[in-house]
């Protein structure tokens, strides 16, 4: 561990991805707990892909952490909004304490 | 031809960094495989509206993908800065201990018309601000977008983001 500033970024991710896990079990339903993957997950990834990297500098493996951290970026969000709008459109029904359903109003009723 | 060389070049460019040691028999495979890749994909870069009108590739010339670049380097800047931000929100709530979520899906007003713009937005806000993208209704031009806290006397059925306005003055200059 002669690396600080990869250390520092593999631990920032691996507390990252915690909250998202936290996240995952803390949160009322579907729809709230793929936020809470989504954003912590992601940015937790690609920060440990960073900090490997910084460990590796420009060899083989460095550079295809980087890639993996342009396809991470590019990937989960494709994958969230997927699995939110399967979820809307097989019924699964939000949380009792949501606010507003502007989506279940406009599509889900009218089909 | 514009658009054939440029997807070549990417190509070429992915293509070296996953090989990385740059031999030259990993660069001439490189050559033979970006070349097969963009004969299937070279309008790419082309948006649908050119694709169909053939002459109207000429005003698009390179100048116009060189202006774009600083403006995609400060869309990346702005996008990691509203992700951290983000992160730290959603981390805030997790560990609070009443889980402080008032969570929906509302309807966002959007001025971007072309496809790409409409991806990258509907990407950006997922990443971004306690928002997730559900769906496009590119008719009516609106995102439905799932918030975690919606503020109390919000209109449901158009809301007003900051971080959402704020990608979409930049992506227009990008792609519209």
């Amino acid at each position: 561990m002669n690396n600080p500033l990869g250390s520092f970024f593999i631990v920032l991710g691996l507390i990252l991805n915690f909250f998202g896990c936290i996240g995952l079990i803390r949160f009322p339903d579907v729809y709230t707990r793929l936020q809470s993957s989504a954003k912590c997950v992601m940015l937790g990834t690609c920060a440990i892909l960073l900090g490997l990297f910084m460990f590796k500098g420009f060899t083989a493996a460095g550079i295809k952490a980087l890639l993996c951290i342009v396809f991470i970026a590019l990937t989960t969000p494709v994958s969230v909004h997927a699995l939110a709008k399967g979820a809307f459109r097989s019924g699964v029904k939000p949380w009792d304490g949501s606010v507003a359903d502007e989506y279940v109003k406009d599509i889900i009723k009218k089909r | 031809m514009i658009s054939y060389i440029l997807t070549y070049f990417i190509w070429f460019l992915v293509w070296i960094l996953l090989t990385w040691p740059p031999t030259p028999k990993n660069l001439i495979t490189g050559l033979v495989a970006a070349y097969l890749v963009s004969l299937f994909k070279m309008d790419i870069f082309r948006s649908p509206e050119n694709k169909s009108r053939p002459g109207a590739e000429k005003n698009k010339g390179p100048a116009s993908y060189i202006k774009k670049i600083p403006w995609f380097l400060y869309y990346v800047v702005v996008l990691l800065y509203e992700c951290v931000k983000a992160n730290i929100d959603v981390a805030f709530r997790v560990m609070h201990p009443d889980v402080p979520v008032r969570p929906g899906t509302v309807k966002v007003r959007t001025g971007l018309k072309s496809d790409a713009g409409l991806t990258f937005l509907a990407n950006s806000v997922t990443l971004t601000s306690g928002a997730a993208t559900v769906d496009v209704n590119r008719e009516k031009g609106c995102l439905y977008v799932h918030l975690l806290y919606i503020k109390d006397g919000l209109d449901a059925s158009a809301v007003n983001i900051p971080a959402i306005n704020k990608f979409e003055k930049i992506l227009e200059n990008i792609f519209e």
